[in-house]
């Protein structure tokens, strides 16, 4: 894949990210999910989860290496 | 055990190690500044990660984000953790990196260097440190007061606190002095590991404690029961939207402006080694942070009716109450690691500023070595000088140096990242934006108001930072004079 196409996934991917980390549109519930995880610290996670994913595919594909 | 008796114990044993592990550290070093001032430019992974995530991880994390989370629930956890998990390494990315290849090709060895000598203007580097140092000093300052707090609560009011204070800076200062960037990475791995095994343990524990002995499942179900509201965010105050994106901006970007951490990365021996380190922070900061939100929710239920900075104690309060004297011990010597672990970094950072930004670098290599000790101990000085002489304007300052760096970072991004920026768009950018930044502080009630709305429901560190952004602009273009081309202003 080009770099440029990945320079531009990287920044849909980031500005996605930044959407749903600033999710004023979302109800923040106070529910449970299998009875001992808060719905609010599991969509938190899961964020995390796709961060941290992002970051993979993001040292991959964007960072170039100039040693 | 006597419970002091026990603490005694495992604070010798603490210190015999830490010490011991700088002193090995020294005896792998070689004499140079380079040497001292960034272990040589080599540090690895394993080395790197713990002392960029010890130094990143201040005891505020440990104590007072469970006070937070004591009043305000997992809010705490949604505003901070998941954008730093993201924010962090990107900058690692954007700053980190081209710092640490143009700081090696330009032969810089402390933060104003890099850009002093990128811009070619002695004025940049000295304007960087001045701000590096009022940003930092006051950081430091409540570091030692925590960790002297900390020693007088364990020991029973035993060992008063200027000892305690001035206990930790000393064997701060031995083990950074003697083997400088080396000895405090390498003992960063030992207080980095104590720390996050012990909140890790701790929660599990704590959770069992709070459950009644049903666990995770029994611990939720009792929080749910005493408030329902800990579980979910609340909408006003930083919570709202205005101050949350700005709270957003502030956290994430604030941690690669910290000189200390700036340092570290010039210290890393390849990309690589970045790279790997920005796969970690995600899974590190949610083994960290995970805990300590919920040692504050837990407490809310083991420890009802706290008010305001009270619950600043919830911490010490849950390791009491639900661990064994010897492993609450543990427990306090995890604050320890955690100020320590900050506070070398800082002590070493500004030692080496102020010898080789402030005076001119020595032509004898051993002689920066020599400057960057005795200015070591300087700065040990002054901090317990401002701790005991600074009163309370002291820690109002500190609250405001958190969000102060991040009117740095157009400046430390641009200077790597655009070659037509220049020394005059540098210094309008950081004289801009701290500018906008004081006048905001003000409008918003002044010096302990960083975390509260100025205009627009914006917090001040939001117009700060665009101000940097534009002052970076106007500067360069009205500005005669060229900014560096070619490799030295390396892009991405």
């Amino acid at each position: 894949m080009s770099s440029r196409r990945n320079n531009t996934i990287a920044w849909i991917g980031a500005l996605a990210l930044l959407a749903l980390h600033l999710d004023f549109w979302r109800d923040r519930g106070t529910a449970m999910v299998l009875d001992w995880l808060p719905q609010e610290l599991a969509w938190r996670l899961g964020w995390m989860l796709l961060a941290g994913l992002y970051l993979v595919w993001f040292c991959r594909a964007v960072w170039v290496e100039e040693d | 055990m006597d419970p002091l008796i026990s603490f005694s114990i495992a604070l010798c044993a603490y210190v015999v190690l830490v010490v011991g592990v700088g002193l090995v550290a020294t005896r792998r070093a070689g004499s140079s500044s380079e040497e001292y001032f960034l272990a040589g430019r080599g540090l690895g992974t394993l080395v790197l990660f713990m002392a960029l995530f010890g130094t990143n991880c201040t005891a505020f994390v440990l104590v007072g984000i469970p006070g937070q989370a004591y009043h305000d629930g997992l809010g705490v956890f949604s505003i901070n953790a998941p954008i730093i998990a993201l924010g962090i390494p990107l900058t690692f990315w954007a700053i980190g990196s081209p710092a640490r290849r143009l700081a090696r090709e330009l032969g810089a060895m402390t933060p104003a260097e890099l850009y002093a000598r990128r811009f070619r203007s002695r004025a940049v580097g000295v304007v960087l440190f001045t701000f590096f140092t009022i940003y930092t000093l006051p950081y430091m300052v409540t570091a030692i007061r925590g960790a002297a707090v900390t020693l007088t609560v364990v020991t029973e009011g035993r060992v008063p606190e200027w000892i305690g204070g001035a206990a930790v800076l000393v064997v701060a200062l031995v083990y950074t002095s003697l083997g400088g960037m080396r000895a405090t990475a390498w003992t960063n791995v030992v207080q980095g590991a104590i720390f996050l095994g012990f909140m890790v343990a701790a929660f599990f524990v704590f959770a069992n404690g709070v459950g009644g002995g049903e666990g995770l499942t029994g611990a939720m179900r009792a929080v749910r029961d005493h408030d329902t509201g800990l579980l979910g965010v609340k909408e006003a105050g930083l919570y709202a939207p205005a101050a949350w994106t700005s709270w957003s901006l502030a956290i994430s970007l604030t941690v690669v402006a910290f000189p200390h951490m700036l340092v570290r990365l010039m210290a890393a021996d390849s990309d690589r080694t970045l790279k790997n380190i920005c796969r970690l922070y995600p899974v590190a900061l949610i083994s960290l942070w995970v805990p300590a939100v919920m040692i504050g929710v837990f407490g809310a239920v083991a420890f009802p009716g706290l008010e305001g900075k009270e619950s600043d104690r919830i911490f010490s309060m849950m390791v009491t109450e639900y661990l064994p004297p010897a492993l609450s011990a543990l427990g306090f010597l995890a604050v320890l690691a955690a100020v320590m672990s900050t506070l070398d970094a800082q002590i070493l950072t500004l030692g080496s500023m102020l010898s080789r930004d402030i005076l001119r670098p020595s032509e004898d290599p051993k002689g920066d070595v020599r400057r960057g000790r005795a200015f070591g101990v300087v700065i040990a000085v002054a901090v317990f000088v401002l701790w005991r002489v600074g009163g309370q304007s002291i820690f109002s300052l500190a609250s405001v140096s958190f969000s102060g760096y991040v009117t740095l970072t157009p400046a430390l991004f641009l200077g790597l990242r655009w070659p037509r920026f220049n020394a005059a768009g540098a210094l309008t950018s950081i004289l801009g934006a701290n500018a906008v930044y004081f006048l905001a502080l003000e409008s918003a009630g002044g010096l302990g108001s960083a975390m509260s709305p100025a205009w627009f429901g914006f917090l001040p560190v939001m117009w700060g930072f665009l101000a940097g952004c534009a002052g970076a602009v106007l500067g360069t273009y009205l500005s005669s004079e060229r900014g560096e081309s070619g490799a030295a202003a390396s892009g991405a």
